[in-house]
């Protein structure tokens, strides 16, 4: 079994961690030099405010609702990536780096532990340790635990570390369709796929 | 209140990779007698963080102003704990008393109020301090 683990809205979520005084209310982080929104809190989603989106084409939406706009901030986001990933890795018998937000973690060994309270309580250390909410989704292949943190992450009651998902009912057969979209694939791939048959949702 | 992550040269962060390699040599206490100050303070790197004290509202605790506290957030609060505290939008350095349907923030100066924290509050307890700095 694998688990990937993910830090909600990695950047917005470090500067919260030092001002939290910024939770419940709209926060963006910027891509180098101002350029884009990289990170955007859930109410700054909720405005309609899309990943990647040029700061200027936000410009109205930004003063209207008072969000919080933040240069980014690498070397704090770094530091508070090793920490979510060294408690991570005192838990598992083995870590992938997969990026500055996200882990695989390796549960051979781990079959006989309950897993779905494996993750809460890995969710839960993560979060008591940094301060970062972190969706963990277990699953048989690395895809798969991928998708279940992208669900994770889309309930809000199961964000927190409250309720993390377990995958091991879906079969191969169902796994392009619900994967496509989800695993961030390329505009083109994704077109590709859709040309060959696959479906998305 | 200001927080400071620890500068990673002086931390020595653990490798990631080294948490799952295995048998500690026998010969290991013997290896280096030098006292790593880092590593005495600093219990648990992924959960450990620096605060520059401004005030003296903690006088009486042989906490003043400009003293550096060493604060880790994954130690559990025990009753008269002194922690720092994020209340209604502000940070606070303050002992924590659980007394039944409130929570009281006690400062170690009697010039300072203490506040009572009610389920109406805005409350976190953002991380329990273990160690003071202080120049002497």
């Amino acid at each position: 079994m694998y688990a990937l683990a993910d830090c909600n809205n990695f950047f917005v979520s470090c500067e919260r961690v030092f001002n939290p005084g910024l939770n419940g209310r709209p926060v963006i982080v910027l891509s180098n030099n101002d350029g884009c929104a990289v990170s955007r809190s859930n109410e700054a989603k909720a405005l309609g405010i899309k990943m990647g989106v040029p700061l200027y084409q936000i410009r109205d939406i930004v003063e209207k609702y008072n969000v919080v706009v933040f240069s980014s901030n690498f070397a704090l986001y770094g530091d508070m990536s090793k920490r979510v990933h060294l408690t991570l890795a005192q838990m598992v018998p083995a870590i992938e780096i997969y990026s500055i937000d996200e882990a695989f973690l390796d549960l051979r060994g781990m079959e006989h532990t309950d897993l779905d309270a494996f993750a809460k309580r890995a969710s839960a250390l993560c979060r008591k340790n940094t301060g970062i909410p972190v969706s963990i989704g277990v699953a048989s292949t690395k895809t798969l635990a991928k998708i279940a943190s992208q669900v994770c992450k889309g309930h809000p009651g199961m964000q927190g570390g409250k309720c993390p998902l377990r995958i091991s009912g879906v079969s191969d057969a169902d796994t392009p369709a619900c994967c496509v979209p989800m695993v961030c694939l390329q505009q083109r791939i994704f077109s590709h796929c859709r040309l060959i048959g696959y479906k998305s949702r | 209140m200001k927080l400071y992550l620890p500068s990673e040269e002086e931390v020595a962060l653990p490798l990631v990779e080294g948490v799952r390699c295995g048998f500690p040599s026998p010969a290991e206490d013997f290896s280096d007698m030098r006292l790593n100050i880092t590593e005495e303070i600093v219990k648990n790197p992924a959960s450990t963080f620096y605060a520059r004290v401004s005030g003296n509202s903690m006088i009486n605790d042989g906490i003043g102003d400009g003293d550096i506290l060493v604060v880790d957030k994954s130690v559990d609060p025990y009753d008269g704990c002194i922690a720092i505290c994020f209340v209604d939008g502000e940070f606070t350095l303050k002992h924590v008393e659980k007394h039944g349907d409130h929570i009281l923030l006690v400062p170690g100066n009697k010039k300072f109020k203490t506040i009572r924290v009610t389920e109406d509050n805005h409350f976190t307890i953002w991380g329990i301090v273990r160690y003071v700095i202080k120049k002497l």
